[in-house]
Order: C-alpha cells, then structure tokens, then sequence
C-alpha cells in the first residue's frame, strides 16, 4: 500500500490507469480538464486525445469501447450538454469495452457559464452514476465504474464537482495495474444500430434493465447507514457529506449516498426509522424528492432548510443542523480585483479595434475574451456557450443587423464550424473575427487541432476557411492602430459573410513553456 | 493537536498554490491528514487564488467554516483582508504589506490600517524576497512567517521545500529564513 496526495482530478486518472483503461478523450474544461493532463503527465503510456469538442471525444470513446477496450472521457457539465446525444444514444446501444466519463460539474458557477448537476443527465439517460465525495472515493469508484460498465455494458457518469476536482487529499493506493482488454470486434447490428426497429426493443430492455440497476446501487458500499437516534437523520451525497461529517454529533441517524439510481431501500429504511430527516446534497434535490414524495418529515432544499444554488460549505450544513454558528464581520470597502488581459495579450488590442469599429452587436464567446465583455473594453453584447458567437450571428444577421462574432481559434474548430457552414451557404451578411492565440488557453494550454506536434497534421484555419470558400484576412493585432482600423473598417463594409483572424501566440502559455 | 485550518490568499502568479502545497506536504510527513481545496478561476489573468488547506488527526470537508481558520496567509494584503470572516477569535494573520498590481484606485495606507486593526502580522515579502535573491520567492517568506504557528518545527518545512521546489531553491530556503525572523523581530 502505498500514500499519494492526489486532487480528485488525479485519483481519477490513477484510478483509470489502474483499472486498465487503453484510450483517454476529452475536450478542456474547468474543472475536469486536469483529468487527461494527469493522464498525459503520468507516463503510464495511456494514449491522450485532446478532441476538438466533447461530443468528438464522448464518440472517439465509445468507438474504443466498441473494439472492447477499457475508456475514459472526461468532460466539463456544460461539455456533456454538447455530447448529449452521443452519451443517451449510447446507452441505447450499450458498451463492450468499460466505458467512464467523468464529468466535472461547477456549483457556484466558479470557471462556468451555468450550474448543473449532471446526476440528473445520468437518471435522464437511465444509466449508472457514482459520486465520490473526496480523492479516495474518486480513485476507488472510478475502478468500480469500469466494472460496473462491463457488468450492465452501459456507460457509467462519473460526476464530480470542483472541490472534489480540485481538492487534494491523501489516496491509498497498491500500485498494480489490472492489463488491458483484449481488442476484439464483436458486431452486434441488433444493439448498435439504432434504427427505429432496433431501438424500440432497446427502450424496453433499457427500461427493463432498471431494476438491476438499482440492486447494484443497493449492494455499494459507497452507500453507507447507520441507524442511531431516531429523533433526527442525516441524509449526504456527494462532497457535501464530507461537509456534514465535520458537524455530525455521532447521535443523529446518517446515511451517505454515493450511488445512482438511488438506493430505495435503504432510504426506505432510514425514513422509517427517523422522525425528521434533513437532505444536504450539491446540486439538485434529487435524493430529497425521491423522500420527499414519501414524507412531509424530510426538509433540505425543497421546503428552504438548505438553499437551491451555488455550492454547499459546512456552513450551510452548521445552520440547516441549527448549529450554533457564528464569525467576524467580513470586512466592507475593499478594491475589487477583476481579471484583465495578461499584460502585452494582442487581443487587448484587437477588442480596442473593434471598439472604434463600434458595429450594432457583438456576440461573444467562451474564452479568455469573455473579459472584453467588461470595463475598460465593454465591447462584447452576448456570451451563451460554445460556437454561439457565430450561431446567434447569423439570427441577427437574417434580422437586417450587422453583427460581428468574436471568437477564439480551439472555439472556433469545437462549435463555430457548423454555423460558419451555415453563414457560408446562406450568405449572411456578418464579420467573424477569430482571435486566434494558437492554444486552448483559458483553460491551461491544451493543443488545437492547427498543432504539428508528436507528428500530428496540422488542420489550419486558412485550409478549413478557404475550404469552406469564405473570404478571409490574416492580421497582426500589434500593427499600428490606423492600419488596423482601416483592415477592420474594410472587413465590416465588404458584404459578409468575411473572416479576420488576429493570430498573436497566447504570451502566457509561452513564457510557462519556456519556464518549464 | 487537533487541527489546524488554513487559508491562503494572494492573487495569480504569487503561489498560492505552491505555498498551500508545501503545508499540505509537511503535515503529511508528520502523520497527519491533510485537505487542499482550491478556487484559481481566472486567475491566470490577475484574478484573486483562494487556497483552503486542512490538517489534523482526521479531516473531513475539503472546506474551512467561517470563524474557525487558525491561520491565514496573505500574500498580497487586500486579498487578505478580504477573507477575515474566515479567522477564528484566536485565528492569526501573516500577511505581507506589499501590494499587487490592481487597475483600481484606492488608499494603501487605508487598507494597512484595516490590516492593523484586524491584528494582522504584516511583512515587507516581496522586499525580503528581493534580499533573499528572488522576487518571486515572497510566497516563501510568508510561509516562513507563518512558520511559527503551525504544530511541527520549522526544519519539516525546510525539508518539504528541498524536496518540492525545484528551481531557486537556495533562494527560496533564505526567504524563508528571512520571512520566519521578521515575525519572530516583531513578537
């Protein structure tokens, strides 16, 4: 046995590598994109895929999976909305090889556009879920997800949340490593083609399956009771029993719940047993509505005993118990602190450009130009998700305004291709700007697909828009700005749709680079 | 002993997350449980680095209450300031008083009053880091500071900091010296 101080993110990928898995895929997102990077860094010779989007990676996995190899995918909660429809339809057809994804949600919206909580997805897709609620967990539950998969051949969510992610704690740990499976092609048109005819006998076994589901839910020794005091009982999930734990007084009933579909009966048990129960759970009230449905004695969030956002803290957790809980007055005037572009960043100037350009709309998107949204720049109208920059513009576009859509260049190739085929077909009048820093930078410098790294092909931009025939203008953002105002000022009045890429490499991750 | 609760504040680049490390590090060589939680969010771009480290015999929640950290560590002194709700009554704060770069308008003076009112222990960092040979090591001299209050000896941070930083690590060993004299000159 051995000790590691090991995040969430990295006892997932240990826990991976040791339950034999053959082939990791991800897209970049906080705050599961350290994930693939442990993987990579780890030197256990596990192939890495940085995909141009989740629904890529969430398909390069299931395709592995098919030729029966163990797989990780590992995503962001907004990611997973962007591989929906692979992830359900997969478990239509179920898997060969283990299949994990491992989903990082962000309660309290820390790095995130949204809060959501992905153990709803996995009940949506009716398939296995595990939660682990700290790095020990993270590591023995992704091995047990490996082989529950196998087990039901159905893909297993892994959810996290980011201070499961990002926290750090002791893992146990004996160093072996279970081989790989053998790589094998079983075709099974019946399961993998999901025609109408196939899919509806499909549903109905999927439905059937449910049951067993929910035994081995049951059997887990994720899920743990312990029947004490029956005038009150604790119900936990997740990070937040790890918060009720620090305040458990050893008298009040407790169940953990660290498996989905829920373990009915032994909620089944703990409400007999317990006169008034108090459901503290990260995310939504998934477990409380089960109870709550049952018995009016169960309060959490639905009845306001807990709140419904942002994450939970072991001060919530101090109040909902009716802990005495008290702390100094945080202190009042302070300067705030935003984030600005790092120092000599082009798409500072750029944004400047745009600015004087002044067009009717701008519409944003996810990346570190989400700060042009805020003072000093203030140029940035819109930022929804991934690929909408160029999504939105072309509704504008059809509405008679002019927009310019501003994206980055890992944005561009993840979602703004297929609005940007659209804008080209239909000949929308709008400008795409791409700030191209030739990295996925927000998110800590992950490859895109324009690298010629390790052998790899570099896809352009200049090849995929002059494939796309889109007329488009490389520009250097550090010209002077009267050249750069009359380049923009051309690019906006020529009929669109037009495309100018501001190519100026991310400073940052150079100098990390050089540092390293 | 049985826990100690820290909290780490500073800004991008000042290594927060290092110093967090290093705690986390030195109470494991001690046979003790340790949590690190981290916010970083865009830090990269100048944001504000929260760092919760948790030690003791059994650690639960990878999160401190208010009122009940023991220790914070500023490495910068308005983000400091901005986490006091944090600090138990007997908590302690070591903090330097150089400040980070920070577009907005403000009074030092007023914040350093604040800080003193507060009971802080304030230090010069980045200008002892400069005399230990490295600017960017005054994460170190506010560790060394710090080093006083924690339940082990100030030899097991020397240690974890030999095993741990890589690059300037002479540097970072004198910064911590200076850093863990300057609190002992002001007690």
């Amino acid at each position: 046995m051995s000790k590691q101080l090991w995040t969430g993110d990295e006892a997932v990928a240990w826990g991976a590598i040791q339950a034999g898995c053959s082939l990791s895929a991800a897209y970049p997102g906080t705050p599961a994109s350290e994930i693939q990077e442990a993987i990579g860094r780890s030197g256990a010779g596990v192939p890495v895929y940085w995909c141009i989007n989740e629904k890529v990676a969430y398909e390069t996995a299931l395709g592995a999976s098919y030729a029966n190899q163990r797989v990780l995918v590992s995503m962001k909660h907004v990611g997973l909305n962007v591989a929906m429809d692979s992830f359900v339809n997969s478990v239509f057809t179920g898997v060969n090889g283990g299949l994990v994804l491992a989903v990082g949600d962000d309660p309290s919206m820390y790095s995130s556009q949204n809060e959501q909580d992905s153990r709803l997805l996995a009940a949506f897709a009716k398939t296995f879920c595990l939660e682990p609620s700290d790095p020990q967990e993270a590591f023995t539950m992704t091995q047990t997800a490996f082989e529950i998969s196998e087990r039901l051949h159905l893909p297993v969510l892994l959810r996290l949340v980011t201070r499961v992610c990002y926290g750090e704690g002791q893992v146990e740990t004996d160093l072996t490593r279970r081989p790989a499976n053998e790589t094998l092609l079983r075709h099974d048109r019946r399961r993998w083609v999901v025609v109408p005819s196939h899919a509806k006998l499909l549903h109905k076994e999927l439905n059937a399956r449910q049951r067993e589901l929910e035994a081995i839910s049951e059997e887990l020794p994720f899920n743990e009771i312990r029947l004490l005091s029956k005038e009150r009982g604790i119900i936990a999930s997740g990070v937040a029993y790890a918060h009720v734990r620090e305040h458990w007084n050893g008298s009040d009933s407790l169940l953990k719940i660290g498996s989905y579909p829920i373990p009915h009966t032994l909620l089944q048990r703990f409400l007999e047993h317990c006169q008034e129960i108090i459901v503290v759970e990260e995310g939504e009230p998934l477990v409380e509505r089960a109870l709550a449905r049952l018995d009016p004695k169960v309060h959490g969030k639905l009845d306001g005993t807990l709140p419904r956002e942002w994450e939970m803290t072991p001060d919530l957790v101090a109040q909902a118990l009716s802990l005495p809980y008290s702390h100094r007055p945080a202190e009042v005037g302070l300067p705030p602190r935003y984030p600005g572009f790092c120092t000599g960043c082009g798409y500072n100037r750029a944004f400047a450009a745009l600015k004087r350009l002044a067009p009717p709309v701008v519409t944003g998107d996810i990346g570190c130009y989400s700060l042009a949204a805020f003072p000093p720049l203030e140029v940035i109208d819109t930022i929804v998700c991934m690929g909408a920059s160029i999504g939105m513009a072309l509704g504008l576009a059809y509405s008679g305004i002019k927009p310019v859509a501003v994206l980055g260049d890992s944005t561009f190739f993840h979602a703004g291709l297929p609005p940007m085929v659209d804008a080209v077909h239909n000949r929308a009048d709008l400008l795409v700007l791409i700030l191209d820093n030739e990295i996925t930078a927000m998110t800590g410098g992950q490859p895109t697909p324009a690298w010629d790294n390790d052998g790899k092909v570099p896809v352009t931009l200049e090849g995929v828009l002059g494939g796309l025939g889109v007329p488009f203008q490389v520009i250097n953002p550090y010209h002077p700005e009267a050249e750069l105002d009359e380049v923009f000022r051309q690019a906006y009045a020529q009929p669109g749709p037009m495309v100018l890429i501001s190519r100026s490499p991310c400073l940052t991750e150079g100098k990390r680079r050089k540092a390293a | 002993m049985n826990k100690v609760d820290v909290v780490i504040a500073g800004v991008g680049g000042q290594g927060n997350l290092l110093v967090a490390s290093l705690i986390a590090k030195a109470a494991l060589s001690q046979g003790l449980e340790a949590k690190r939680s981290e916010i970083k969010g865009l830090a990269q771009r100048g944001g504000p680095v929260q760092s919760l480290v948790r030690i003791g015999e059994k650690v639960w929640s990878p999160l401190i209450e208010q009122g009940s950290a023991d220790i914070l560590l500023g490495l910068e002194p308005v983000e400091a300031l901005r986490y006091v709700q944090y600090l138990a009554p007997t908590g302690k704060t070591i903090a330097s008083s150089n400040f980070a770069p920070n577009p907005v308008s403000f009074s030092q003076e007023e914040i350093l009053t604040k800080a003193r009112g507060h009971g802080f222990f304030l230090l010069p960092a980045t200008e002892l880091a400069k005399q230990a040979g490295s600017v960017q090591s005054a994460n170190i001299v506010v560790l060394g500071a710090a080093s006083h209050f924690f339940p082990f000896p100030a030899e097991v941070f020397r240690q974890v900091i030999e095993e741990n930083v890589k690059r300037f690590l002479e540097e970072n060993l004198k910064a911590f010296e200076l850093g863990r004299q300057a609190i002992a000159i002001q007690q």
